[in-house]
């Protein structure tokens, strides 16, 4: 298969050709091509074809399944990654669906209800909405990352720009401005939103002292890079393990689901990460990323 | 939510789930006073409606069909749609409002877009996406474009010698409102041939004074825009400093395919070469011999290149419409013609350096504009279309009726020169063609192109045109 000239015939047909064409070829191409194919989309220019490559290059995974149903093979990799593909079409169909009647229900309540800003009606549909964003984080981190060369420092600033508006204290960047680092921007944006929430509120807790305050701090070194984000909060009030597991019983948008996010964005990027508490108020969120080859 | 009503704004909402825009959408853009409401639920419909109707904005869901025969939606039927758009329709925003904003090539696709002037003058992307559940949030950006395109349509617009659609006049005050005008006096400097719109922009202040610049707009389709921009940045401004005039900005925002360039002039003009030609030689010799110097850049740097009559005619006027001239192709043999091999001196030529594109400041110094045809060409092209638009361009064609024994002549020196209605000027012409040519066929060869291009035009002086062509043949054999 010349998937070059592939590519450039398929640029040149017609709507409904192009369509029954990437059909074809994520009927025939075998698990090697379209690997072929996750590296051309990540170059296919069009953002619609390389949301289609990127369909036909996942489509792999999903036939995989079969294979291990028939075989007594036990890939974990794949497994996890057909698991990862349920999950999040689940979620996106799930926001599909909610998304428009959620919108409605804001039109109507700002039409039918009196003082809607001041309403009970705002303050749950705001956190209805932010549940929908913490549910888009993780269909997110479900999704195989797509890596490219990131302005570090602009992602972050972006991130914080959109927090600190919620928060009390100051949150300051201490990352080189110039440093680009390969990594998957949207997971690296759904860290550091998650890490900052969760410092933002730690640290929005009244207590009689003044607070820090929050500091993300990061570099690279010569096989990876690294953040930390420092907060002046309340601290950890329960083991990492336990805030991991909270995911399953407390409400979402909540530091567990944050954590769990977190940690699926982390691995899927290879790395590690580790929340301890910060000296001597607060906690502190280190994950690292290791450089790609 | 309160809006101001009356508001001309047409807007195309693409949305696969009928009953939404039916119920939700489409009340609140009523709301804001919106002209024209357009739906389409596929992709399809989508590109008729944009072919069929003038619109200034779509709302865009991602996740539609592409057509009945291919009813499952897919977000990538969205996004091809968006690109379609960025492309046919460059200047037309878009709002994306959609369940699937974070897909990667969404945000790849919105983070790709370059920002541009938009109708409040401010610069900014062209594509927003926000979340269906953030409906109201998406209304709003609509509302506040509505306000500001509002506002630009009260920006008036006097036209001398030129009749501007709603699109040019667009381009036009979203120039105004960058630079604070309330109004504009637009005159046309090309009574030419293409579908340019070449003007002269006066703009108008807060008080009602003029603002103290003169300023060039060019208007046409996008791709020719970009083509002209980049031809500024890669050789006109290599041309020495005050024979050009400088770009101030572009503007595309809602003005579907069409695109504004416009300049601001360093020098004042008062006239151009035609004014001159057509009043006295001195001036107009004067004039030539700066603009030799001018051009010496390109000149300077030429090349020998061996090519057909053919390609040297493809240069100047393209094959398909050359493929038209069938009878004249037949009864003087011109294919046969066009296969004969030359030498030329390749070099960038401006290539439409007629009289109307070469402005004269009152020290009589040249300003050349419109860089919509610059390309490589035989280094003779330049002299060449000024020797000849005199009796081509409409500016001129009915000004003077030179006797057919003067084209008789072309390609005899002598001849020419005695009965030439410019003698000086001819003069000169054919000594800078001698200068620069790397023998007689090449200039031969481009006179011959020359006058095929004006065969294709509508009334052109066929019978002058004709000859030159005859000539060419027997003069080249």
């Amino acid at each position: 298969m010349n998937l070059k000239q592939l590519l450039i015939e398929l640029k040149g047909l017609s709507p409904d050709k192009q369509i029954g064409s990437l059909k074809a070829l994520r009927e025939t191409a075998t698990p090697k091509e379209k690997q072929l194919i996750q590296l051309a989309a990540e170059d296919a220019g069009q953002p619609w074809l390389k949301s289609a490559l990127l369909d036909i290059a996942n489509s792999d995974k999903v036939k995989v399944k079969s294979e291990v149903q028939t075989s007594s093979s036990d890939d974990i990799f794949d497994k996890e990654a057909v698991k990862s593909e349920a999950v999040s079409d689940s979620i996106g169909q799930m926001i599909h669906e909610l998304d428009p009647i959620i919108g409605s229900i804001r039109v109507f309540a700002e039409k039918e209800i009196d003082n809607f800003d001041q309403s009970n009606t705002k303050y749950e549909l705001e956190k209805l909405n932010e549940v929908i964003e913490t549910f888009e984080d993780w269909r997110k981190v479900e999704q195989s990352p797509v890596f490219r060369e990131v302005k570090v420092f602009d992602e972050i600033s972006k991130e914080v720009d959109r927090v600190s508006r919620k928060s009390k204290v100051d949150i300051q960047i201490d990352v080189p401005k110039d440093l680009v680092y390969v990594l998957s921007p949207a997971l690296l944006r759904i860290i550091i939103s998650n890490a900052l929430r969760n410092a933002v509120e730690s640290s929005n807790q009244t207590t009689i002292r003044e607070k820090h305050p929050i500091i993300v701090r990061g570099s690279s070194t010569d096989n990876s890079i690294w953040f930390s984000i420092i907060d002046d909060g309340l601290g950890l009030q329960n083991k990492t393990e336990v805030l991991l597991k909270s995911r399953h019983t407390t409400k979402p948008g909540n530091r567990g689901l944050g954590l769990a996010i977190i940690e699926k964005a982390v691995s899927s990027m290879g790395g590690e990460w580790n929340l301890s508490s910060s000296k001597p108020c607060g906690a502190v969120l280190f994950f690292e990323i290791p450089k790609r080859n | 939510m309160k809006y101001l009503k009356g508001i001309k704004l047409n807007i195309l909402h693409i949305e696969d789930e009928v009953e939404w825009f039916e119920k939700t959408v489409k009340p609140l853009l009523l709301d804001i006073g919106a002209k024209g409401i357009f739906h389409a639920d596929s992709f399809d419909g989508a590109t008729q409606i944009l072919s069929e109707n003038d619109i200034d904005y779509v709302v865009l869901d991602l996740a539609i069909p592409l057509n009945l025969e291919n009813p499952v939606p897919d977000v990538s039927n969205g996004l091809r749609l968006a690109s379609y758009i960025r492309t046919k329709y460059a200047g037309t925003p878009i709002l994306i409002l959609t369940g699937q904003q974070t897909e990667e090539a969404v945000e790849q696709f919105v983070e790709d877009q370059e920002p541009t002037t938009f109708w409040d003058g401010k610069r900014k992307s062209l594509v927003k996406v926000r979340p269906k559940r953030r409906v109201n949030e998406a209304i709003s950006l609509l509302a506040e474009a509505v306000k500001e395109l509002d506002a630009i349509d009260a920006i008036e617009i006097e036209e001398t010698g030129c009749k501007l659609n709603c699109l040019e006049k667009r381009v036009i005050r979203i120039f105004c409102k960058e630079n604070s005008a309330i109004a504009a006096r637009v005159k046309t400097l090309n009574d030419g041939l293409s579908s340019s719109k070449v003007l002269q922009v006066s703009l108008i202040g807060l008080q009602g004074q003029e603002l103290p610049w003169t300023s060039l707009v060019k208007i046409d389709t996008k791709q020719n825009i970009d083509k002209e921009s980049n031809n500024f940045r890669d050789h006109v401004n290599k041309l020495p400093v005050a024979s050009y005039p400088n770009i101030l900005n572009e503007y595309v925002a809602g003005c579907a395919d069409k695109k504004g360039i416009c300049y601001r002039f360093a020098t004042h003009y008062s006239s151009n070469y035609f004014s001159h030609l057509t009043s006295g030689e001195d001036s107009t010799l004067t004039i030539l011999e700066k603009l030799k110097n001018i051009l010496s850049t390109w000149s300077n740097n030429k090349a020998v290149e061996q090519v057909s009559v053919g390609a040297i005619r493809s240069l100047i006027c393209p094959d398909h419409k050359f493929e038209k001239l069938t009878k004249i192709r037949q009864r003087l043999g011109l294919d046969e013609f066009e296969k004969k091999i030359l030498n030329a001196n390749y070099s960038i030529q401006h290539a439409d350096l007629h009289g109307l594109n070469i402005l004269v400041s009152e020290e009589l110094h040249p300003i050349i504009i419109d860089y919509g045809d610059i390309k490589l060409a035989p280094s003779v092209l330049d002299i060449v279309t000024l020797e000849l638009s005199p009796y081509f361009h409409p500016h001129l064609r009915e000004h003077k009726a030179p006797e057919m024994e003067l084209f008789e002549n072309w390609f005899n020196n002598d001849n020419f020169l005695s009965m030439a209605p410019f003698p000086k000027v001819s003069k000169f012409l054919r000594e800078w063609k001698a200068e620069n040519y790397f023998l007689e066929r090449e200039y031969v060869a481009t006179v011959y192109a020359y006058a095929i291009r004006q065969l294709t035009y509508e009334g052109p002086n066929v019978e002058i045109a004709v000859k030159l062509i005859e000539k060419s043949v027997s003069t080249y054999k």
